[in-house]
Formats: C-alpha cells, sequence, structure tokens
C-alpha cells in the first residue's frame, strides 16, 4: 500500500495566533473600555466588531491550513480522502479504472487542475500545490498507478 | 473519517471570467491591486482637482471664482478623499499586489474579502463626492468634522459620516486580510525577521488600524446622534464638551499619520538597497523603529490641540512624547542614508524618488519638530505653517514613496520597462514644483496667514501667488505619470525577470509580468 498525504502551507503557529491576537487584545480593548468609561461608549462596539471579525479571518485562515488530503493506493483501489477544513469526505475508485488527468486552465496564466477518477467520476488533488509540485505528484501517480492512467481526456 | 461519498464531475474549463466581470468578481490579488491602484489615481485627480479650485481662489487676494462656503467644501472634501480615497488606497494596492509575492504566498489569505474591501471604496467615495450636490453643499467643516460646526451642515452630514464608515469598512477589512496573509501565509523558510521591510511596515500599520479606526467609528457615529437622536456627547448646551470630540478625533488622527506614512517607509526600503547595490543597512533596527513608531503614535495625539486649553503637565507630556518620535523616525533615515554611504549608486527614476523622499520628508519632520514645542507651536497653530508641514509629510513624503514604488515595481507588474526619459521628467518637474507650491506657505504661515480661508490680507499675495502656479504645475507634471504608466502598459522594452541590477526578494525570482498565479514553483527563501 502507498499514501500520499498533501498538507498546505501554514506559517501561524497555535502560540503565535495566541500572542498575536494578545497583543492586539491589549492595545484595542483598554482604549476602547476607556473611552466607555469616559462615556463614550459607542467606540465599545466598533471595536468589538472589529476584534471579533480578526479573531474569524484568523480562524478560517488556519482552519483552511490544517486541510488534509490523501491518496492510498493498494491492490484493489484507490482512495482519494480529505479532512480538516469543511466535511471529511473520501472517494474510493477501482484502481484497475483510474486516471489521472492533468487539466490545463482555459487561460495560460490559471494553474491546471489534478483529477484522479473512474467511470465518469473525479476528484481533484493537490489544488494548494505550486504548478511544479502539482506535475510532480501527478508523475509520482504514473509511477505507481503505472503509465497508462495517465489521460488528456476522461 | 466519514463514509465514502460521489465525487464530482470537473469537465468544465476553467478560468477567470471575461471583460468587465474579471473585474468585479476577481478574488486575485494582483486584479485587486491593479482596481486599487487605479482608483488611487483617479482620487488623486478628483482631490487634486479639488486642491486647485482651491489653490485658483487663493492665487491672489478677493473673492474670485467660488463663495466661501463652496470653498470650504473643497478644503474637507479634498482632504477626505486624499486621506480615505487616494493615499490609503493606494498603499493598499501595493500591499496587495506585492506582499503575497514578496512572502511567497499564492494569494492573500481571504480573497473574497479583499475583492469586497475594494469594492466598496468606489461607493463611498462617489457617496462622498456626491454630497456637493446636495442641498446646503458637501460637509465644509475641515476633515477633522469638529463639532458644532460640523453640525450645522446640510443634508450632507449623515451622507458624509456613512460614507467615512464605509471607507473605514474597507481600510479594516484590508488590514484583517494583511494581517492573516502575513502571518499565515508565508512560504517555508520565510520567518517574521525575514520578511522585506515593506511587509513589516503594512504589518505594523494593520494593527495600528485596528487600534485606532474603532475610535473614529465611534467619534463619527456619536456626531451623527448627537445630530439627530438628542444625545450631547460633544453638545456643551446638554453637557457634553466638544473638546472631547478633538480628543477622539486625534487619538485616531495621529495614528493614521503613521499609518499613511509607514507604507511609504517600506516602498523607501526596498528602493534604497536595490539601486545602493547593498542591503538594507541596520535591518533589525528598522523593524524595531517601525514598532516604536507605532507605539508612540497612540501617546501623542494632543499636540494636535495644544491651544484648547490642556493642563501644563498634559502639554509638557505630549511636547516630549511627540519629540520621542524623532528617534525611531532618525534611525530609519540615518539606516538608509548608511545603505547609500559607498554604495554603487545610480540615480534611475525610483531612487530619484525615493532620495526625494528622504530630503523633502525630512523637512516635514524637522518642521513637525518646531510644532512639537508646545509654546512655538501656539503660534503656528492654525496657520499656512501647519498646512505647509503636514503636505510636505504626505505629498514628497507618502505621495512620492507611492510615485517611486510604481516606477519601481511597474516592470514586473506590465512586464515592460517604462520610459526611463520621462520618468525622470516626472520627478524633476514634480520637486521643483511641489516645492513651490508648498515651500512659500511656510512663510505665509510664520507671517500669520491662518488655513482656510478663501480670502487674505494682500501683504500675503506674493508667496500665495507662487504656491498656486507651483500647484498647477504639480497637477499637470503628473499627467506624465499618467502617460508613462499608459505607454509602459502598451508596450516597450521587455523586463527581465529581476528587472534592476540587484534586486532583492521573492518578487523578482518570478517571471515579468508576475503569473496571474504567482509561484509556479515553491519559493527558495534565503
Amino acid at each position: 500500500m502507498h499514501l500520499i498525504e498533501i498538507t498546505p502551507n501554514c506559517s501561524l503557529t497555535p502560540r503565535t495566533f495566541t500572542l498575536f491576537y494578545l497583543s492586539v487584545l491589549a492595545v484595542s480593548l483598554p482604549v476602547a473600555v476607556a473611552c466607555a468609561l469616559a462615556g463614550f461608549w459607542p467606540v465599545l462596539p466598533f471595536a468589538g466588531a472589529e476584534l471579533l471579525g480578526l479573531w474569524i479571518a484568523l480562524q478560517v485562515s488556519t482552519r483552511r491550513g490544517r486541510t488534509r488530503e490523501f491518496i492510498r493506493i493498494d491492490e484493489r483501489d484507490v482512495v482519494v480522502g480529505r479532512s480538516g477544513d469543511g466535511p471529511a469526505a473520501t472517494h474510493r475508485f477501482d484502481r484497475a479504472w483510474v486516471r489521472v488527468r492533468l487539466q490545463p486552465a482555459r487561460v495560460s496564466t490559471w494553474p491546471s487542475r489534478l483529477l484522479v477518477g473512474a467511470m465518469g467520476r473525479s476528484v481533484e488533488v493537490g489544488a494548494c500545490l505550486t504548478e511544479t509540485e502539482r506535475v510532480g505528484l501527478r508523475s509520482r501517480l504514473a509511477e505507481l498507478l503505472g503509465p497508462a492512467t495517465q489521460c488528456t481526456r476522461w | 473519517m466519514s463514509a465514502t461519498t460521489h465525487a464530482h464531475t470537473h469537465d468544465h474549463d476553467h478560468g477567470p471570467p471575461k471583460g468587465l466581470m474579471r473585474w468585479v468578481t476577481t478574488t486575485n490579488h494582483k486584479d485587486i491591486g491593479t482596481l486599487y491602484l487605479i482608483f488611487a489615481l483617479v482620487m488623486l485627480f478628483v482631490g487634486g482637482g479639488m486642491a486647485l479650485v482651491v489653490r485658483a481662489e487663493l492665487f491672489q487676494p478677493g473673492i474670485q471664482f467660488v463663495n466661501p462656503d463652496f470653498f470650504n467644501q473643497m478644503t474637507t472634501i479634498h482632504a477626505l478623499v486624499m486621506v480615505f480615497g487616494m493615499i490609503m488606497p493606494a498603499f493598499a494596492g501595493f500591499a496587495n499586489w506585492m506582499i503575497p509575492m514578496m512572502i511567497g504566498a499564492p494569494d492573500m489569505a481571504l480573497p473574497r474579502l479583499n475583492n469586497w474591501s475594494f469594492w466598496l471604496l468606489p461607493f463611498a467615495a462617489t457617496m462622498l463626492i456626491g454630497t456637493i450636490f446636495m442641498p446646503g453643499g458637501g460637509p465644509a467643516a475641515g476633515w477633522t468634522l469638529y463639532p458644532p460646526l460640523s453640525l450645522q451642515a446640510g443634508d450632507s452630514f449623515p451622507f458624509s459620516i456613512f460614507a467615512i464608515h464605509l471607507l473605514g469598512i474597507s481600510s479594516i477589512m484590508a488590514s484583517i486580510n494583511i494581517i492573516v496573509t502575513i502571518l499565515n501565509m508565508r512560504a517555508p523558510g520565510m520567518t517574521l525577521m525575514k520578511m522585506p521591510l515593506f511587509v513589516w511596515t503594512w504589518l505594523i500599520t494593520a494593527y495600528l488600524l485596528i487600534g485606532a479606526m474603532p475610535v473614529l467609528a465611534g467619534g463619527v457615529t456619536m456626531l451623527l446622534t448627537d445630530q439627530f437622536f438628542g444625545t450631547s456627547f460633544f453638545q456643551a448646551a446638554g453637557g457634553g464638551d466638544p473638546v472631547l470630540y478633538q480628543h477622539i478625533f486625534w487619538f485616531f488622527g495621529h495614528p493614521e499619520v503613521y499609518i499613511i506614512i509607514l507604507p511609504a517607509f517600506g516602498i523607501i526600503s526596498q528602493i534604497i538597497p536595490t539601486f545602493s547595490r547593498k542591503p538594507l543597512f541596520g535591518y533589525d533596527s528598522m523593524v524595531y523603529a517601525t514598532a516604536a513608531i507605532g507605539f508612540l503614535s497612540y501617546i501623542v495625539w494632543a499636540h494636535h490641540m495644544f491651544t484648547v486649553g490642556m493642563p501644563l503637565a498634559g502639554e509638557l507630556f505630549f511636547m516630549l512624547s511627540t519629540m520621542l518620535i524623532s528617534v525611531p523616525t532618525g534611525v530609519k533615515i540615518f539606516n538608509w542614508l548608511s545603505t547609500m554611504w559607498r554604495g554603487s549608486l545610480t540615480f534611475e527614476t525610483p531612487m530619484l524618488f525615493a532620495v526625494g523622499f528622504l530630503f523633502m520628508f525630512s523637512i516635514g519632520g524637522f518642521t513637525g519638530l518646531m510644532m512639537a514645542l508646545a509654546p512655538v507651536d501656539f503660534q503656528y497653530h492654525d496657520t499656512y505653517f501647519i498646512v505647509a508641514h503636514f503636505h510636505y509629510v504626505l505629498v514628497p513624503g507618502a505621495l512620492f514613496a507611492a510615485l517611486g514604488g510604481a516606477y519601481y515595481w511597474l516592470p514586473k507588474w506590465t512586464g515592460h520597462m517604462y520610459d526611463e526619459t520621462l520618468g525622470k521628467w516626472h520627478f524633476w518637474l514634480s520637486t521643483i514644483f511641489v516645492n513651490l507650491l508648498f515651500f512659500p506657505q511656510h512663510f505665509l504661515g510664520l507671517a500669520g496667514m491662518p488655513r482656510r480661508i478663501p480670502d487674505y490680507a494682500t501683504q500675503f499675495a506674493d508667496w500665495n501667488m507662487w504656491s498656486s502656479i507651483g500647484g498647477f504645475g504639480f497637477g499637470l507634471s503628473q499627467l506624465l505619470f499618467v502617460w508613462v504608466v499608459i505607454k509602459c502598459a502598451r508596450g516597450g522594452a521587455r523586463a527581465t525577470a529581476r528587472v534592476w541590477d540587484q534586486p532583492n526578494g521573492l518578487e523578482w525570482t518570478v517571471p515579468s509580468p508576475a503569473p496571474y498565479h504567482t509561484f509556479e514553483q515553491a519559493p527558495d527563501v534565503k
């Protein structure tokens, strides 16, 4: 059995997340509270909304960074799975019928898409990779599944 | 792990929508960066046109072209357009274009939010400018919107407040996106202390925006409730205090000055090492100096209001803390000069703008130090000396840095070299006229000419005439910039990936123009 795992780059560690957010809180919250105590309470909801917005944005981005894709190849099946951001999903294909296709974009400057599928169904893998890495992944899959699996159309 | 599900088919082609919809729906950081920059350029001419109305009226004593109320609308909306509609979006455009490329990211962290933060801008700016045509005209109380004067505006008042809210929301969304991008999207190996200075300055700028913007939003909302909902936050008759609005406004307003100038520092820190063919001198100290400026910007606000009648201890505190800012700013100036020292200097257009920035921003910095002295500021307060000071910081300071940055990265954006001769003409004409425009205003202010007046005593006539000639010359010179940009976008000598002799940074490792999705190979951070 062969297992390929793909994870997007995520440079924000939980520690940096906490430290950074606390540093923002340490500036914004005292200012807003001081304004509120001086009678200027309308500053507080704006500061709260903004801090909430920043927290949500950091959460969304780091959750995306926890996305994991895997391609498991055994003698009978090829299983493509995804977990982390959004509902987990797995797609099982009969290895004998599996095809791998690197679909170029309509516009040359856009990234290609690497599709794994069989019998009319397909799933995209490696969307978070660079173009070179995606081509490398296709070559690796060709190595593992055999050159006959490479195709230009389904 | 969940159960197996059916996969979707992916037979359709993919790529950006064509025509206008590409620009409306785009989530690509380069497209959005381009939109920001074009918008800022348009606003430069809109806000500049208003400035020329002001300068035309001040060309000679007496009332010539516009009535005093319209004159006040022009000064007010000129300032709001230039601050919120021009210079901040311009630097947001640079951030969109360059930050992902500089840190090795494929795009901004939150691309849809990015699209939204841009598209709020044209509507907000249109609403703000449209107030001119409303009964009673647009806001005319100055960009600071001090009550009770600002509360005497006509129907335009709630619209201008709403426009300011929208512009603020756009800035906040952009800064949240920039923070998340810088923190979470850096390529492997791109540690915080390896980030280009431009990225660092934007991280601290975004931090300042997060801290300062709610105060502005709260302040203008309180103006609105005072006007329409019977509150008395700033109305003395109801127990409020208009001076407290000044504290609120300037608690936002002073960090805002650094929100505008820090990205300019970042651009200059990219340009000078390239054309000095040396690494930036004192990178670490530049980062710490930027952070120190950011911190100090929160504790100096009342130097804008020395004359309101503060306790002596307050005046001393704000005087000394303001002077303290010159220390980290001086560190930056000396580091840029040390970078140039014994460098293999060449003076292409971006470097000319950078050197012009260094020289003229320092003039603005020194006059700032003069005004930091509370007893002396009593003399300068509300005179043209103040106008000269902040325009030296914002025009040959921030705007020159933006123009230098545009020339520096234009080949990377378009894939073509710009016309160097025209670029140099643009620099020299801009430099001559900007000094003709603003330097005489120092003399006017020292001689006692108040700001925000459409008519003046004849003793101020000569320097006002020269200033107006400088204003029109500077405005016309910017048309040359538009031509250089159009010419460069349409063609010209092919730009190489590195463009310049010894540039440093990941953006120079990708082809020119930068591919729509920047990195086809994982960036190699050194």
